[in-house]
């Protein structure tokens, strides 16, 4: 499905990723961990398209292309979903139009014919009902005012709409309650497909808890400096990054 | 130098070839002031950003404009009054139509519809509106420009609302960019009146609106706003005045644009708050996004307070578009040029929702989706 080979990103002449490898196959969830700094959420912004980064170096292959030569929007219609770590307030916006337009897009990218209101709202009943949002946010302004659970579960129900075959979740964890992880990760759970893949970025490792990772990488200093399988994220909690840092230097 | 000046306006005023409309006594003084004076420059203050040379140089004949106007506007003859400045002694010389509304009830579900049109090359006009609410009455009026071809309106609307009185009051400007557009709004308001004036620029070659408000009566409230969203080496100027002189009132100003290509925005915004005008609530803001390098915003707030015990607030942003919003749409599947779209209607949604009239806000909204200018709810 992806394939990262060598991946080198820089912002403002900064080297944040320094030859980062990863290959996620159809149906598995990869976890990414590690330290502040690590390069977690660049890693997801250069996947994305964010342009204040450079890619200096390496390859994206995602379903076959290069990832790294598409715009921003085409990656997202190519199936590839971002959940973002501070989803954006768009006053003025509402979440409807703006989902509607973005449904849109992706049925004519893939050839389908454009659902008519009736079937879009029923959508939007069903998948909105994943993960427990009120039928009332679906039309405020996009994110305007929403709590920080409120803007996650959003990513999660905007995920649900568009269903990509690969989403990378970049701290979707962070600033969530307890009973906001379980939501948002019942919502990724009942999303996963044989044919659709997860990144699931975080620091902590209990957002892996609710959704069990296939593999578990460390990130450090841009670059994988371990995998291994669910457990490992184990040890991570228990025994903490600087027992990384160390196995590195 | 001085005489090369006078000239000018005097040549200008001449190739025009106007007479006398009314038999007005101010007419004779305006047009005597006017030999006077010479259209504004950038040296003056209040047009330190937008030139008239162009207008100064292009012969125009006064004619009257093609209007079509409901029943409740009726002709009349103004009381014509000399003023101070350039365009407004020119319009009170040579004024040739000239139209009252009176709203007496309350009408608040019936609009007053004054469409004013141009399809005449080279001509002139000098309309003349004044529209009236009296006591507990409530109105809705739109006066709707459409100007074709190039041509010259230096128009006047005067209001008056008087105690309890409610206007709504929208202005749908669309014209063609060789249009050359000036439009005075005086408004007096008296105790506990209600304005909410719109102003939409759909689109206009060369526009300046003076809206001039004056709080007379207390616990009045002047709602003022306005929209501009010029491409290609459009002008579009708004300068508004604002004067609070009892207690008691309040005002809420708001003006947004988003300029394109080499295009020109002024924003001019002063609130007085006189000694007397304690409890003053006094709000003004202007907010621009600019989409291309050469275009350019020139926005001037001014705030004179001279009672101590008000709250007012003025604010004023230029910027480029919100880079953040764009990636997420973008990372969402919407083409960059979707994107911008959403993000210019949702910017400008904010003062066409403004209006108090459901009909205008569709009407603005459709055809500016229709234009491609923004995208419909």
């Amino acid at each position: 499905m992806m394939k990262i080979e060598n991946l080198k990103a820089s912002i403002d002449g900064k080297e944040i990723l320094r030859g980062l490898n990863l290959e996620v196959k159809p149906g598995e969830v990869h976890a990414i961990m590690g330290p502040n700094g690590s390069g977690k959420s660049t890693l997801a912004s250069v996947l994305a398209g964010r342009e204040d980064y450079e890619v200096t170096d390496g390859t994206v292959t995602f379903n076959g292309q290069s990832l790294l030569d598409m715009d921003p929007e085409i990656r997202a219609r190519e199936g590839l979903f971002l959940a973002f770590q501070y989803p954006v307030e768009i006053p003025g916006v509402s979440n409807m139009n703006f989902l509607k337009a973005a449904v849109g897009e992706m049925r004519k990218h893939r050839g389908q014919d454009p659902l008519t209101a009736k079937e879009f709202l029923a959508l939007v009943k069903e998948k909105s009902a994943l993960v427990e949002l009120d039928g009332q946010l679906a039309n405020r302004a996009v994110n305007e005012g929403f709590s920080g659970g409120e803007k996650k579960r959003n990513e999660v129900f905007q995920m649900a709409m568009l269903e990509p075959t690969l989403a990378i979740l970049d701290e979707t964890d962070s600033g969530l309650d307890i009973d906001a992880l379980r939501i948002v990760a019942q919502g990724v759970n009942a999303m996963r497909s044989p044919e659709r893949s997860f990144v699931v970025i975080t620091h902590y490792q209990r957002l892996l808890d609710y959704i069990v990772p296939d593999v578990v990488h460390v990130l450090y200093k841009g670059q994988i400096v371990k995998t291994g399988p669910k457990e490992l994220a184990l040890e991570l909690e228990e025994k903490g990054y600087d027992w990384i840092k160390e196995t590195v230097a | 130098m001085e005489t090369k000046t006078i000239n000018k306006v005097k040549e200008w005023v001449e190739r025009a070839e106007m007479g006398f409309f009314y038999e007005h006594p101010a007419q004779q003084e305006a047009a005597q002031a006017l030999l006077q004076m010479s259209f504004p420059t950038t040296r003056d203050e209040s047009w330190k950003y937008t030139r008239t040379a162009k207008l100064a140089q292009t012969s125009f004949q006064l004619e009257l404009a093609e209007v079509m106007a409901e029943v409740s506007f009726e002709e009349f003859v103004p009381a014509l009054s000399v003023s101070s400045n350039f365009f407004g002694t020119l319009h009170t010389a040579f004024c040739n139509q000239a139209w009252r509304c009176e709203v007496k009830g309350n009408e608040s579900d019936h609009t007053h519809h004054f469409v004013i049109k141009n399809k005449k090359k080279g001509i002139w006009m000098q309309p003349f509106w004044r529209i009236e609410v009296k006591e507990n009455a409530r109105g809705k009026v739109v006066i709707h420009s459409e100007m074709e071809v190039d041509s010259f309106l230096n128009g006047k609307i005067e209001i008056f609302l008087a105690k309890g009185a409610h206007l709504d009051i929208d202005l749908i400007q669309d014209h063609a960019e060789t249009h050359f557009h000036l439009m005075q709004v005086e408004v007096i308001q008296e105790e506990g009146s209600h304005l909410n004036l719109v102003t939409h620029t759909l689109q206009g070659g060369w526009i300046r609106n003076e809206v001039k408000i004056e709080l007379r009566g207390q616990r009045a409230h002047a709602g003022l706003s306005g929209f501009y969203l010029p491409e290609n080496q459009q002008l579009i100027d708004n300068h508004t005045v604002v004067d609070h002189q009892v207690p008691h009132c309040t005002s809420n100003e708001l003006y947004k644009g988003v300029l394109f290509d080499q295009s020109r925005g002024v924003f001019n915004g002063k609130v007085f708050v006189r000694k007397d005008a304690q409890k003053t609530e006094a709000y003004q803001s202007n907010k621009n996004i600019m989409m291309s390098d050469t275009a350019e915003m020139d926005s001037k707030p001014e705030l004179e307070i001279y009672a101590d015990d008000v709250r007012c607030s003025h604010g004023s942003t230029t910027g480029t578009f919100d880079q953040e919003a764009l990636f997420y749409l973008r990372a969402r599947g919407l083409s960059e040029m979707g994107a911008k779209q959403m993000l210019v209607s949702a910017y400008i949604n904010e003062v066409i929702d403004r209006s108090g009239q459901p009909l205008v806000i569709e009407y603005v909204k459709k055809t500016l989706s229709e234009r491609g200018r923004v995208i419909a709810d």
